[in-house]
C-alpha cells in the first residue's frame, strides 16, 4: 500500500536548516509511538536537507521507508517520507509543487527566520491527503491508469465485435436457407393454382 | 564397442596396435600425411610395416563407393555413446564433402586420444589394391574379422596422442572429398587441388566473417547516431564496440594466414592463373577488411562527439551540481543523524551504538547518488511521457482495428438483409397464389351450383311441359 507518512518544508540555512512547516500522517503507527516516530522524523529530514546540496534532489532508503528531498536553488527544501512502494516520480512532483506553492504564497524573506509558528502556510496537510493515493493525485499517473483501462475496455470491446461477426454469419447463413425456402413454397403454391378445374 | 569401429578387416593382429585410421578408405589420400604420421608414431607393434607402406591409390572409386557403403552400413551399428568417432565417421562418409563432418571429426580427434579406435590403414589399402572385392563384401569382412578380437586388450595403450595425425588427415580428407571427381593419379596434381582447397574454404571462412561483422558494424552505426538524451545504451555500444574489435583483429589473423597460404601455393603450384587469382582474392578481402576498419574508426568518432554533446545538453539542463565536496557538518550530529536514519521508525529505541563510521561513507555515497537523482527524476518522467505516447498509439490503433472490423461486418449485415427482403418477397407472393386458389375454389362451387341449378331447371321444366 503506497503511504506518505510526513511532508515538510525547510529552509536550508548557512548552518543548519530551518522547519518552515511540517505536517505528518501517522495513523499506522501506535498511540505511544507517534511522538516519538514525530520527532525522529523532523531530525531525520533536518539532517538530510543539510546534507544535501542546492538544486539536488535524493532519496535515501530505510528497512521500510524511503526519504525523499528537494533543495531548489534558493535553499527552500521539501522532504517527504514515504514507503517503498510510492513512486518516485510522483514524489518529485509532488515536492516540487509545493516547494512552488509555498514559494509562491510565503514571502522568500520569511523563510531564513521563519518558525512553524510564524509562516502562514496550510495547504501541507490537504496535499499529503491528496497525495496518499497517487493515483488521483498526479495527473501522469491518472493518465496512464487511464489509458491502461481504455486499452482493456477496447480490448474487450472487439472481441465482441468478434463474436457479433460470428453470429453475423450465422444469420446469414439461417437467412438464405429462409430465403431459399420461401421461393420453394411459392413454386409450389403456383404449381397448385395451375391445375384450377375444381373437381 | 570399440571393435565396432574397426571397419577395415585386420589381417594382422592390430588389436595391440594403437594406430587408428579414418574409417572406410578415408586415408587413402591422406595417405601423404596420414603415412607420415602415422609412420612417425608408428613403432607400435607390427603395423608400423604396414605402415610404411607408401600408400599408393590405385582406384579412387571403389574407396569411395566404399566409403559411402560402409558409411550406410554402418547405421546398423548401434551407436555407443561415447562412440564419437565412429559416429562422426559415419556422418563424414554420408556427408562426405560438408564441413560439418570435419568438424564433427575434429571433435572426435579430442576422443580418440583417449580412445583406441584401433582402425587402421593398411587393411583399407590392401582392400583398395584388390579391387575387386565388393564393397559390401569388405564391410562384412572387417566386420567378421573383428568380432573375435577380444575387446581388453584394445585399451592397452589408452594413452597415445595422436591428434596431430588425425588432424593431417582430416584436412586431406576434406580436400579429397572436394576433388573427388577428378581423376587424380597424379599426386602433384592432388596437392595442388588440395591447398587450393584449403584455400578456397579459408577465403571463404574470411568472407563469411567479413560479412557478418559488417552487419555488426551497421548496428553500432544506428545504436551510435542516436541523439537522444535517455535513450542511451552505453552498455550495448561498449559490448558491440568490443565484440568489433576482437572480431577485426581475428580477421586480421586469418587473412594473414590467407596470405601465407597462398605463398605456400606459390611455390608449390606452377599455374600462373591460380597464383594470380588466390593473390586477387586475398588483395579483395585485404581491401573489405580496411574499408571496414576505417568505417569503423568513424563511427567510434561520432560516437565521442555525440558523448560529448550529450554531456553538455545535460549540463544545461540540470543546473551543474557543485563539485562534490564533502559536506561540513559536526560529526556528532551527523553520527546521529545517521543512527537515527538507520533506525527510525524500527523500535523506536535509541540506540547510540557504533555505526559512525559509516557517515563519510553514507555522505560520499550520497552526493555520488546525487547527480544521478535529479538525471533520475527527470529520466523517469520522460519515460512515463513516453509509455504514455506509446499507448495512446496503440489505442489508435485499435480504433482503428475495431471500425474496420465493424465496416466488414457490415457487408455481411447487407447480405442478411437482401436474403431477408428475398424470402418476404417469395412469401407475399405465394400467399397471393394461394390466396387465388382459395378464391378460385370457392368461386367455382358457386357457378357449379349456378350451372346445375339452371340444369335442373330446365329439367323440371321439359317434365311439366312433356307430361
Amino acid at each position: 500500500m503506497v503511504k506518505l507518512f510526513a511532508l515538510s518544508i525547510f529552509h536550508k540555512g548557512a548552518s543548519e536548516a530551518r522547519l518552515l512547516k511540517t505536517t505528518s500522517d501517522l495513523q499506522s503507527f501506535s498511540f505511544f509511538q507517534r511522538g516519538t516516530v514525530n520527532e525522529f522524523m523532523t531530525f531525520a529530514s533536518k539532517t538530510i536537507v543539510e546534507r544535501t546540496q542546492p538544486t539536488q534532489r535524493q532519496l535515501v532508503k530505510q528497512d521500510a521507508y524511503i526519504c525523499y528531498v528537494y533543495v531548489r536553488a534558493d535553499n527552500l527544501s521539501g522532504v517527504l517520507i514515504a514507503d517503498h512502494e510510492y513512486p518516485q516520480r510522483v514524489a518529485h512532483t509532488l515536492l516540487t509543487k509545493i516547494l512552488d506553492d509555498f514559494a509562491a504564497k510565503v514571502p522568500a524573506d520569511q523563510w531564513p527566520q521563519g518558525t512553524e509558528a510564524t509562516i502562514a502556510f496550510d495547504l501541507l496537510p490537504a496535499f499529503l491527503a491528496r497525495y496518499q493515493n497517487p493515483v488521483e493525485a498526479d495527473p501522469l499517473t491518472k493518465m496512464q491508469n487511464d489509458l491502461d483501462e481504455t486499452k482493456i475496455i477496447l480490448k474487450n470491446t472487439i472481441e465482441a465485435v468478434l463474436e457479433r461477426g460470428e453470429k453475423l454469419d450465422d444469420m446469414v447463413n439461417k437467412s438464405e436457407k429462409l430465403s431459399l425456402q420461401s421461393k420453394a413454397f411459392y413454386k409450389t403454391a403456383k404449381k397448385t393454382n395451375s391445375c384450377c378445374s375444381f373437381t | 564397442m570399440q571393435r565396432r569401429r574397426l571397419h577395415q578387416s585386420d589381417q594382422q593382429d592390430y588389436s595391440t596396435t594403437s594406430t587408428y585410421t579414418i574409417q572406410a578408405g578415408a586415408d587413402q589420400q591422406g595417405g601423404p600425411a596420414g603415412a607420415t604420421g602415422f609412420g612417425g608414431s608408428g613403432a607400435v607393434g607390427g603395423s608400423g610395416g604396414h605402415l610404411a607402406q607408401p600408400l599408393v591409390y590405385p582406384s579412387q572409386p571403389v574407396a569411395f563407393e566404399s566409403t559411402i557403403q560402409i558409411g550406410e552400413s554402418g547405421q546398423s551399428l548401434a551407436p555407443d555413446s561415447d562412440d564419437k568417432y565412429g559416429k562422426a565417421a559415419r556422418q563424414w562418409n554420408l556427408r562426405a564433402f560438408s564441413g560439418q563432418a570435419l568438424r564433427t571429426l575434429s571433435a572426435a580427434a579430442a576422443v580418440v586420444t583417449g580412445n583406441q579406435p584401433g582402425t587402421n590403414n593398411n587393411n583399407q589399402d590392401n582392400y583398395n589394391y584388390s579391387a575387386s572385392i565388393p564393397p559390401s563384401g569388405q564391410f562384412i569382412k572387417s566386420e567378421e574379422h573383428f568380432e573375435p578380437e577380444p575387446e581388453p586388450e584394445i585399451f592397452v595403450m589408452a594413452a597415445r596422442d595422436r591428434t596431430g595425425e588425425f588432424a593431417n588427415a582430416i584436412r586431406s580428407l576434406q580436400a579429397r572429398n572436394i576433388t573427388r571427381a577428378v581423376n587424380i593419379r597424379d599426386p602433384r596434381k592432388a596437392k595442388q587441388v588440395q591447398s587450393y582447397s584449403e584455400f578456397m574454404m579459408v577465403a571463404r571462412f574470411v568472407g563469411k566473417n567479413i560479412a557478418s561483422t559488417y552487419a555488426k558494424l551497421e548496428k553500432l552505426t544506428m545504436l551510435a547516431k542516436k541523439k537522444s538524451l535517455f535513450d542511451d545504451r552505453p552498455q550495448e555500444i561498449q559490448e558491440l564496440t568490443y565484440i568489433i574489435k576482437g572480431d577485426l583483429n581475428a580477421l586480421n589473423q586469418q587473412i594473414a594466414r590467407l596470405q601465407d597460404i597462398s605463398k605456400d601455393q606459390r611455390r608449390h603450384t606452377s599455374g600462373k592463373h591460380l597464383v594470380s587469382h588466390s593473390s586477387n582474392m586475398v588483395l579483395a578481402l585485404q581491401s573489405k577488411l580496411a574499408s571496414m576498419s576505417t568505417d569503423f574508426k568513424q563511427i567510434l568518432e561520432v560516437r565521442t562527439e555525440n558523448l560529448k554533446q550529450q554531456k553538455t545538453r545535460r549540463d544545461q539542463f540540470s543546473q551543474g551540481p557543485s563539485p562534490l565536496a564533502a559536506h561540513t557538518v559536526s560529526p556528532s550530529t551527523a553520527k546521529q543523524g545517521s543512527l537515527l536514519l538507520s533506525e527510525e521508525n524500527q523500535a523506536v529505541s535509541i540506540d547510540m551504538g557504533g555505526s559512525s563510521d559509516t557517515t563519510p561513507l553514507l555522505s560520499t555515497q550520497t552526493q555520488m547518488a546525487i547527480y544521478d537523482e535529479s538525471d533520475n527524476y527527470v529520466q523517469q518522467r520522460a519515460e512515463t511521457m513516453q509509455n504514455i505516447e506509446s499507448t495512446i498509439v496503440e489505442l489508435g490503433g485499435i480504433f482503428q482495428q475495431l471500425a474496420h472490423m465493424v465496416k466488414e461486418q457490415e457487408e455481411i449485415v447487407e447480405r442478411i438483409d437482401t436474403n431477408v427482403a428475398d424470402a418476404e418477397l417469395n412469401i407475399e407472393a405465394a400467399h397471393g397464389e394461394i390466396l387465388k386458389y382459395f378464391q378460385s375454389v370457392s368461386k367455382n362451387r358457386w357457378l357449379m351450383i349456378k350451372i346445375f341449378g339452371v340444369l335442373i331447371f330446365f329439367f323440371l321444366f321439359f317434365v311439366v311441359f312433356m307430361s
